[in-house]
């Protein structure tokens, strides 16, 4: 049953592999000559956090209000094993990766029975106590609040200088897209879709929708770790301030900004809101007024849309974004 | 359902990037690498968290840093003719936007120095991050003592706060020397900053005689101190010296009036004008405070120019913000004034190098400023003349005006209080 | 732990609980009944509890302050409906967008109003005594006596006045209110108005036990939304027993060390959602 879920033929496909050639070509080349470098990654690096969300969203329908958990798991293991154990930062990030997947087959068990407020709830409360566990009672080391620098030195490569850190940070990015893309055009993510719909008919048709859920959980946490590892790998530092639960609101906001059912709708999503935030925080020091207002009058005149949503209705066509 | 050429795509893709990013993009082209370059000016970055948890912070020190920029622009700026241009940005008091924005102030604002943020992890971050970037950094708040050990700290940051341990151990020297309380009852806070100001008690305690008879942590952010406070009615200490501060100072103080703690023992609190705004009036009475800075002072208890430093100060803060200085606005004054000193004895804004920055402070002798003479050691930290003082809080009868909070009956300062050069892996 | 220390640590949970009950009550009837996730809730509690502080400072009194919460929330109320009245039946992505930005610039008006500072507000003098022996302040068990006087007092009015019975016939089922003729925008508006109203109460009354502060409203968010479910959605007495248990869960946990608290209850919350997802009172 697995194989079926992926279909293979995918790779054949040759399309996927241009456009995701173009796009990692276009954040190498060209968005840095319109975004700054230092915002790039950035956004690159929540991107990969918000598409591990939307993958649960867009889809499944699944809304997570925890996600920084997850974050917090891959960026506090790749940072406490750099650190303490003085590996290779690569292998850091497979580690992290790992974690990711171990926290998501961990708490996935409960967290996928149901959506709606129980699947939302069950991950803030994950979120909080992973929050205060790294905050303080593993503050030795985390670093706590006040957070710890990680030297990015020992390794291969040097990471720690900004252009390799781009690159690579780049790279899992493109990664991430590109496993996107060829789930998004399995049948893993129709049954998903499906499952949204109406999940009896889908367990009359044969599956396990248990099972399908739980994968899905899985890789959603497995990318969110993957973010965290890129973020501390962007800055060189980690702190417990990043992943205060009240933030999770944010991760919701940058897919729901995009489009979370979309493929470019998560880093779009991403790139707005964090751009927003850092144009008009330049500016105007009340931004959360202006920003909280302009959210506003977005979401009304665009009726609850993302950016993919209204750019589909724009063009008159359903253009599939996903799938081509 | 359509489907799209390649090069449809591509169009689609550019166009929906373009739109989505168009105010950065016009932000970006006009002060971007391109932009005609102004030596004309000096360019000083703060990264100030005006959102999040430390905005009141951020508003003080900023105060601070534009008071030190008006008195050099008076006079025609740096060598007398490069006026200083500050330029702030939101760190939204988390070290994951402050990083990012310093990195704006360096890489698209194109500062020549940087000062800021008012979380000590992030200030560590950014003294780290400065090496990377090519232009000094100075914190704006506290840093745990370990940030300027030898193989921590870049040679061209220098604290203009003493730091923790010296607040320890100039609160213990006090209690031990001015107040005859030798039995200490000690309230540490679960961090560097508690243990910081721990560790220097302790050095304070054995130099001059005095034990710690009691020792109790608490964490930040607690929100019911009645617990600890029975314990410390029950130990009857001489003294309670406590770490609280911010918001935590306020609900200790409220909390302990209420249990009549003060009843029982002397109780010692480490300060701030910030802080002492929120506290009511008959939970500070007769509360043993120490402040890094206080803006109204007896005759006689500092030299005479340092008495006019702090008056024209006070007066230039309570016009431009309404109230006196903080601790925080003073530190930043001086930190601006230090730097531009720094700039002025090397003689170039540009293309500076760690070492030659920190020998050009060195070098410099020692600044007036409104906490007496200043003078840095070589490990970064600052010997001020007057670094502390130790005042009695005054009750809700006693006070004259809004802000009369103490009456300051000591100075405390010189190298003596700092944390030893050997402590900090130097000689 | 000895039993003063039990007593003790029981009634500050206690305390606590039913301010969380109050607060989260509002929201878990427009959640109930208009499936919209109100955060905008939020604000009131802020609210409640600065204007408690306006009128200490300004007026000196804190029952005024507390009346004055009451009202200007219940007004509140009603300008937040009229808000949701738009929001009814969109997607859930709009309306969590939607209400969320206007809690940012509501926390921003705040801030703008009265300053990103800690404030201090006192207890009233009659109550700010410390009971001897637990060593509890009088005041939380006024808290205590205040909010549940106030829980009766709603249910009594949901279950025997008129416009309550509109608003428990509206839960229950709005089509019926319609058959008989009773225009359902009463129903609505009274329960924005009054879960809104006791939403500020309870921010008034906790702000004398800490420090009211910018961000407050969004930080109370992920407490409200545990009391909700862990309670069961639409349930007044529900949230009621919701809030004590975590409550409860925040004090004792919180007696060893106050970073444990959240943990406590959010794995209490989280346990309790396995159990049953439903919430402890909530119906399948």
């Amino acid at each position: 049953m697995i194989a079926s879920l992926i279909q293979l033929r995918i790779f054949r496909n040759w399309n996927m592999w241009i456009d995701t050639f173009l796009l990692f070509v276009f954040f190498l080349f060209i968005a840095p000559l319109i975004i700054p470098r230092f915002l790039l990654i950035d956004i690159l690096s929540w991107s990969i956090v918000v598409y591990g969300f939307s993958l649960l969203y867009g889809f499944l329908g699944y809304l997570s209000f925890g996600h920084l958990a997850y974050f917090a798991v891959g960026a506090y293991t790749f940072a406490c094993t750099v650190r303490f154990l003085h590996i290779d930062p690569l292998l850091g990030i497979i580690i992290a990766l790992l974690a990711g997947v171990a926290t998501g087959a961990l708490f996935g068990l409960v967290t996928v029975r149901k959506g709606g407020a129980y699947f939302a709830l069950t991950n803030l409360s994950v979120s909080v106590v992973v929050y205060y566990i790294v905050l303080y009672f593993l503050k030795d080391y985390t670093g706590g609040f006040e957070g710890k620098f990680i030297d990015l030195r020992h390794g291969i490569i040097d990471l720690s200088s900004r252009e390799t850190a781009f690159l690579a940070v780049l790279i899992l990015f493109t990664l991430v897209f590109l496993f996107y893309k060829i789930l998004s055009k399995s049948t893993f993510v129709l049954l998903l879709q499906a499952i949204k719909e109406n999940e009896d008919r889908v367990k009359f048709l044969g599956y396990n929708t248990f099972l399908i859920k739980y994968i899905a959980f899985i890789v959603s946490t497995m990318f969110s770790a993957l973010g965290g590892a890129a973020l501390v790998l962007s800055h060189s530092y980690v702190s417990a301030t990043t992943y205060t639960p009240a933030f999770n609101g944010e991760i919701v906001i940058m897919s729901m900004l995009g489009g979370a059912s979309s493929i470019y709708g998560p880093i779009i999503g991403t790139a707005m809101y964090l751009g927003l935030k850092y144009v008009i925080g330049s500016y105007i020091i009340r931004w959360e007024l202006v920003i909280g207002t302009i959210l506003l009058v977005s979401m009304i005149l665009a009726k609850g849309l993302g950016i993919c949503g209204i750019f589909e209705k724009l063009l008159k066509t359903k253009i599939k974004l996903f799938g081509e | 359902m359509v489907r799209l050429t390649l090069f449809q795509k591509v169009v689609i893709a550019v166009i929906i990037i373009a739109v989505v990013v168009i105010g950065t993009m016009a932000y970006y082209f006009y002060y971007g690498p391109g932009a005609p370059r102004m030596p004309s000016e000096f360019k000083l970055g703060a990264v100030l968290d005006y959102t999040g948890v430390f905005a009141a912070c951020a508003k003080a020190e900023e105060i601070g840093m534009k008071i030190a920029i008006e008195e050099i622009n008076a006079k025609g700026g740096l060598f007398g003719r490069i006026p200083i241009v500050l330029i702030t940005r939101d760190g939204e008091s988390k070290p994951e936007v402050q990083i990012r924005r310093f990195r704006e102030l360096v890489e698209v604002e194109k500062v020549h120095a940087a000062l800021g943020t008012c979380h000590a992890g992030g200030a560590y971050s950014l003294m780290k991050e400065s090496l990377t970037a090519g232009i000094p950094y100075w914190p704006s708040p506290v840093m745990a003592w370990e940030a300027f050990k030898k193989e921590e700290r870049a040679p061209w940051t220098f604290g203009v706060w003493t730091p923790t341990w010296s607040v320890g151990y100039a609160m213990c020297y006090w209690a031990v020397t001015k107040l005859n309380a030798k039995n200490v009852y000690f309230f540490a806070r679960t961090d560097a900053w508690g243990w910081g100001i721990r560790d220097g008690c302790k050095a304070a305690l054995e130099k001059y005689g005095g034990t710690m008879v009691g020792y109790d942590e608490f964490t930040l952010g607690t929100p019911d101190y009645t617990p600890y406070i029975t314990r410390m009615i029950a130990a009857k200490p001489d003294i309670i010296v406590s770490t609280t501060f911010g918001g935590d100072q306020v609900t200790f103080l409220k909390q302990a009036y209420e249990l009549g703690l003060h009843k029982v023992a002397k109780i010692m609190v480490f300060t701030s004008h910030l802080v002492m705004k929120g506290i009511p009036p008959e939970a500070l009475k007769d509360v043993y405070a120490v402040a890094a800075f206080y803006h109204d002072l007896p005759a006689g208890l500092v030299d005479d120019n340092t008495y006019k430093l702090i008056r024209n100060f006070t007066n230039k803060v309570k016009t431009m913000a309404g109230e006196p200085p903080d601790p925080y606005t003073v530190a930043n004054y001086v930190a601006v004034l230090a730097m531009s000193k720094a700039f002025e004895k090397l003689g170039k804004i540009e293309n500076i190098k760690p070492e030659e920055f920190e020998k050009a402070v060195m070098e410099l002798g020692s600044i007036p400023t409104p906490k007496g003479e200043l003078r840095f050691t070589k490990a970064g930290t600052p010997i001020y003349r007057y670094a502390f003082f130790l005042g009695i809080g005054k009750g809700p009868g006693e006070r004259t005006y809004e802000y009369d909070y103490l009456n300051i009956i000591d100075v405390f300062g010189g190298e003596e209080l700092l944390p030893p050069l050997k402590l900090l892996g130097y000689e | 732990m000895d039993i003063l220390i039990l007593v003790r640590q029981t009634l500050y949970g206690f305390s606590i609980g039913v301010i969380l009950a109050l607060v989260s009550l509002g929201l878990s009837l427009t959640y109930g009944k208009m499936k919209i996730i109100n955060i905008v809730h939020m604000l009131f509690y802020a609210v409640g509890a600065y204007l408690v502080y306006t009128s200490s400072i300004m007026v000196g009194n804190f029952w005024y302050g507390l009346l004055l919460s009451a009202i200007v929330c219940f007004g509140l109320g009603i300008i937040n409906e009229q808000i949701l009245k738009y929001l009814y039946g969109k997607s859930i992505e709009y309306t969590l967008i939607v209400t969320y930005a206007i809690l940012l610039i509501g926390i921003d008006l705040i801030k703008f109003i009265w300053g990103v500072d800690f404030k201090a507000v006192r207890p009233p003098k009659e109550l700010s005594w410390f009971i001897p022996l637990i060593e509890i302040e009088f005041y939380r068990i006024f808290v205590i006596i205040i909010c549940i006087v106030l829980y009766l007092l709603t249910t009594l009015f949901m279950k025997h006045t008129m416009l309550g019975k509109v608003v428990t016939a509206f839960i229950d089922n709005d089509e019926h209110l319609q058959a008989i003729g009773i225009n359902p925008r009463i129903a609505t508006l009274l329960m924005y108005a009054l879960g809104s109203a006791l939403a500020g109460i309870g921010g008034a009354l906790h702000a004398p036990l800490y420090s009211p502060y910018p961000y407050m409203a969004s930080d109370i968010m992920m407490y409200a939304f545990a009391t909700v479910v862990c309670g069961g959605v639409g349930s007044i007495a529900g949230t009621l027993l919701g809030g004590i248990v975590l409550g409860m869960g925040y004090s004792y946990s919180g007696y060893f060390q106050p970073y444990l608290s959240p943990i406590v209850v959010f794995l209490a919350l989280f346990i309790i959602l396995i159990i049953k997802p439903e919430g402890i009172l909530g119906a399948k």
